[in-house]
């Protein structure tokens, strides 16, 4: 057993010694994993995104827990909304419903925005959960009013591929299947009104005779969204 | 009592009078305001999800998170 000393300065200005025994232990794995639950480093950029899928931009990020499990965090620009529509005086929005026809449209994400598909991989690659998050520039979280995601933010978008060899193989096949799923009325029977009333406004289209054009959402968009926060998305998902 | 409160990025100390109780953190209307959470929450205190019942310590740093619903088709 050694001791050491230690002199700490307080924010209050005041200094206190503290006297430290260290003795060495052996701890079970379990109880390593326990301690050291909370520990995520994270790096920023380090893929780009375009070798995913030739039209995307931006950088992947990842964060690295204590167990080895991976999360790898892809910018969204541009959202695939094959969903059902409602259409009316020259409007189409999505509806979440089993009453409406689908429609493949694609959403372009605000400027403000910053839209994150999260693979939570395990240490062998596979990926076990799926977060769909929107942060704001100060890097709140939130959650943007579509169907088949949880309150936490997590994808309920059906099995995901089995085990990849690296971080890039997991994340081509999610995002094939992101961009082929389809948002049906899962998870959304019992959204609010303003969740329904967030999904028109934000996911507008003008409709004419020739063609449907995105309506670019130029407001607060955080006003159409619910605030989210969970720890792991504030230690493995939140951008460095 | 003096807590911290913790909600994604935003967190907030508060003085409570005597020992407040989960319930009594997550139920402050002008904690719920400041940090801008609603009703699905749990609290955790060093990575453990307290009870509502649980009294929070003094000095404690309560983070707040959103409950995972299940899921409703």
């Amino acid at each position: 057993m050694a001791q050491e000393n230690l002199f700490v300065i307080q924010p209050s200005g005041e200094i206190e010694r503290w006297e430290i025994n260290k003795r060495r232990i052996n701890p079970t794995q379990a109880i390593v994993n326990a301690l050291s639950s909370g520990i995520t480093r994270k790096a920023a950029a380090v893929f780009p995104a375009a070798l995913i899928d030739k039209s995307m931009v931006g950088y992947a990020n990842l964060a690295v827990e204590a167990k080895n499990y991976v999360t790898v965090s892809i910018p969204v620009g541009v959202m695939p909304m094959n969903a059902p529509f409602a259409v009316k005086d020259n409007l189409a929005w999505p509806i979440f419903d089993g009453n409406h026809p689908n429609m493949k449209m694609f959403w372009k994400v605000p400027p403000s925005m910053n839209l994150y598909l999260s693979l939570h991989l395990s240490s062998g690659y596979e990926c076990i959960e799926q977060h769909l998050v929107a942060f704001t520039p100060d890097k709140r979280s939130w959650r943007i009013p579509v169907s088949n995601l949880y309150a936490d933010c997590r994808l309920c978008h059906g099995r995901y591929a089995s085990i990849s060899n690296t971080i890039l193989d997991c994340c081509i096949p999610a995002w094939r299947q992101f961009c082929d799923g389809a948002w049906n009325s899962d998870l959304y029977s019992d959204a609010t009104a303003q969740r329904r009333n967030g999904a028109k406004e934000l996911f507008a289209y003008k409709v004419n005779n020739s063609e449907i054009t995105q309506i670019e959402f130029t407001g607060d968009w955080t006003v159409h969204c619910e605030k989210v926060a969970t720890e792991y998305i504030t230690n493995s998902i939140t951008p460095p | 009592m003096n807590i911290t409160i913790r909600y994604g990025t935003d967190s907030m100390n508060k003085q409570f009078d005597g020992t407040p109780t989960v319930s009594t953190v997550l139920h402050s209307a002008s904690v719920k305001a400041q940090l801008g959470f609603g009703d699905n929450v749990r609290a955790l205190v060093n990575g453990v999800a307290l009870d509502e019942a649980a009294p929070v310590e003094d000095g404690s740093i309560v983070v707040v998170e959103t409950k995972a619903n299940s899921k409703a088709v």
